[in-house]
């Protein structure tokens, strides 16, 4: 993640690190988001699915829960169906996370 | 004389040395004078670089003049006997000698657990699109040809028949395509056939798997055991074994399982299997031929198109990800349950897995990958294995993939690692339910009278000479 440019640190049952939003309600924001360290003992063979972010980040439509997260936090069920072999897999999962925060919608009032 | 490095790759019965590493001699330590020898200070400073990558070491050398299964002069005995504890207490894994008969291209192994005797391999496999096999015949005697042989044996030659029967060969998925593909193996004079799967007949079974009954259904007969049955029933070889295994390759007891054999039909069609294929293709430098069918349909249900694949997974062509029929975010998916999940499917706007298959077209897919099969171990036209193919129904189309290995491909690159393979199986309860279930369940007298029936019936048509 490092390499990609994100370095990445443990919090927990999570693997935490942060991305800055390019479009969206917090484009321009760095916004700290993770995954289940559960979920990357695959990896890279086996991407992780769940995307850890604050409760405080609203989207249109989400699925979510609450699995390994701390109070404020929970996770959106996102789908990765990034095939492209030629890309490095940290690189790849950072476009897919920071695609996912950069249609984020305001929080309403 | 050379030294390489290898890696363990450990099965539930068999153990492979993947080798590695070329280590080459630095100036001064080999020495050419009729014979070849090299330094105490090579063995020593190999044995250093294979502990730093965490392998074991190889000693290698050839007999450019000789043919087949090499055995040991007293002097190579001496040689690899006397430096096995060098290589033992600086890598903490057992000396490895290999040694090549240059007439033919056949190399032998032996593992060496203690310096008084080598431990000699059964076989050494040379796997890219060819699958080359040298067999110490000691250890795995040279199957006979039998009668019923006789086509076969006339279509690729004796030493080709006799190198093939010898193969351990697992079908993974004893469904439409794995019960057919198992049945032909048999039938081609295999001595030794796996099948896994954990699943049970059921009647919606019966109008792609053939050979399995009306009373299997009724029974819900692991479909490993029908395999096992009709594999007995087609068999040609004089020495036929088949190993059931009523386990999922998504647990790390079907890993090792799995780790036994030579070749591995893919005959699966969920991503976490296919995953754990996939990786052990390349980890583990076994051979896996996989493929299957998709038919698509009208919304009035009539058929729009069929396409089937296959493909041959081997150093040197592209993995099921690269081909992009692997969708690595799809196994994330099927390992928490969410392709099972309607409302998950739903919510995200999903297609729900595709389950129209056809007796019909699914024995394209098993001939299609028993091609592969022939090409991976006779090699027609000296090539090996082909691209990947493809068949487009509605168009009558066959085509070849180009689709490149990708560079930052994880399968590919996590090549010959052995042990130290990422994990992707999980150990999970709810295939095991299923099959103490089916261990437990009672059948009702009248079916329990027609399998004994069956039975008298099956035992006596096979002592039919």
């Amino acid at each position: 993640m490092t390499a990609a440019g994100a370095p990445a640190w443990a919090d927990g049952a999570r693997i935490l690190y942060n991305v800055v939003a390019v479009g969206g309600a917090l484009a321009g924001d760095k916004v700290t988001t993770g995954v289940s360290l559960a979920e990357v003992h695959s990896w890279p063979m086996v991407p992780p699915h769940w995307i850890h972010l604050p409760a405080s980040v609203a989207f249109a439509a989400t699925n979510v829960d609450s699995t390994d997260c701390p109070p404020g936090w929970v996770r959106h069920s996102r789908e990765f169906s990034f095939t492209d072999m030629a890309t490095a897999p940290a690189l790849a999962w950072l476009r897919h996370v920071r695609g996912f925060i950069s249609i984020a919608i305001p929080t309403a009032a | 004389m050379l030294i390489a490095t290898y890696a363990l790759s450990t099965g539930s019965e068999r153990t492979t040395a993947l080798v590695k590493t070329v280590i080459l001699p630095r100036e001064g330590e080999r020495h050419l004078h009729g014979n070849a020898s090299f330094t105490s200070a090579y063995v020593l400073r190999a044995s250093v670089e294979a502990q730093a990558l965490g392998h074991g070491l190889i000693l290698l050398h050839s007999h450019p003049h000789s043919a087949g299964w090499q055995r040991l002069s007293d002097m190579d005995r001496n040689t690899e006997s006397e430096y096995e504890r060098v290589a033992r207490t600086i890598t903490k894994t057992p000396l490895v000698g290999m040694t090549l008969g240059g007439a033919d291209e056949a190399w032998s192994a032996r593992f060496w657990f203690d310096r008084t005797a080598p431990s000699w391999a059964e076989s050494v496999r040379t796997v890219s699109a060819k699958l080359k096999v040298t067999w110490n015949d000691q250890l795995r005697g040279i199957p006979a040809v039998t009668r019923s042989q006789q086509r076969t044996v006339s279509s690729w030659g004796e030493s080709t028949q006799k190198s093939i029967a010898r193969l351990r060969i697992l079908v993974v998925g004893a469904g439409s395509v794995g019960l057919d593909v198992a049945q032909r193996l048999a039938a081609t004079g295999i001595e030794e056939i796996g099948v896994m799967d954990y699943d049970a007949v059921e009647i919606v079974n019966l109008d792609r798997m053939i050979g399995a009954t009306r009373l299997d259904a009724a029974l819900g007969r692991a479909k490993v055991d029908v395999a096992a049955r009709l594999m007995k029933s087609a068999a040609t070889a004089r020495r036929f074994r088949v190993s059931t295994h009523e386990v999922s390759i998504t647990d790390p007891a079907g890993v090792s399982m799995a780790l036994d054999y030579d070749v591995i039909f893919s005959c699966v069609d969920r991503p976490w299997p296919r995953a754990v294929l996939n990786e052990i293709a390349y980890s583990d430098l076994i051979p896996v031929i996989d493929g299957g069918i998709a038919l698509d349909t009208f919304r009035d249900g009539r058929m729009r198109n069929g396409i089937w694949r296959a493909h041959t997974l081997v150093p040197g062509r592209p993995c099921m990800a690269c081909l992009g029929q692997l969708v690595l975010g799809d196994v994330a998916l099927d390992k928490n349950g969410l392709l099972d999940d309607p409302e998950y499917i739903a919510g995200a706007n999903r297609e729900a897995p595709s389950r129209q298959n056809v007796a019909a077209l699914s024995s394209s897919v098993s001939a299609a990958l028993l091609a592969q099969f022939v090409s991976l171990t006779a090699h027609p036209g000296g090539r090996g294995v082909s691209a990947p193919l493809r068949y487009l129904l509605s168009t009558h189309t066959l085509e070849h993939s180009a689709a490149p290995s990708g560079p930052y491909c994880p399968y590919e690159n996590a090549l010959a690692v052995g042990d130290a393979r990422t994990p992707i199986a999980e150990q999970r309860e709810d295939w095991r339910a299923i099959v103490r279930q089916r261990s437990t369940k009672k059948a009702t007298l009248r079916l329990r009278g027609l399998a004994a029936i069956e039975g008298i019936l099956t035992r006596a048509i096979g002592r039919l000479k």
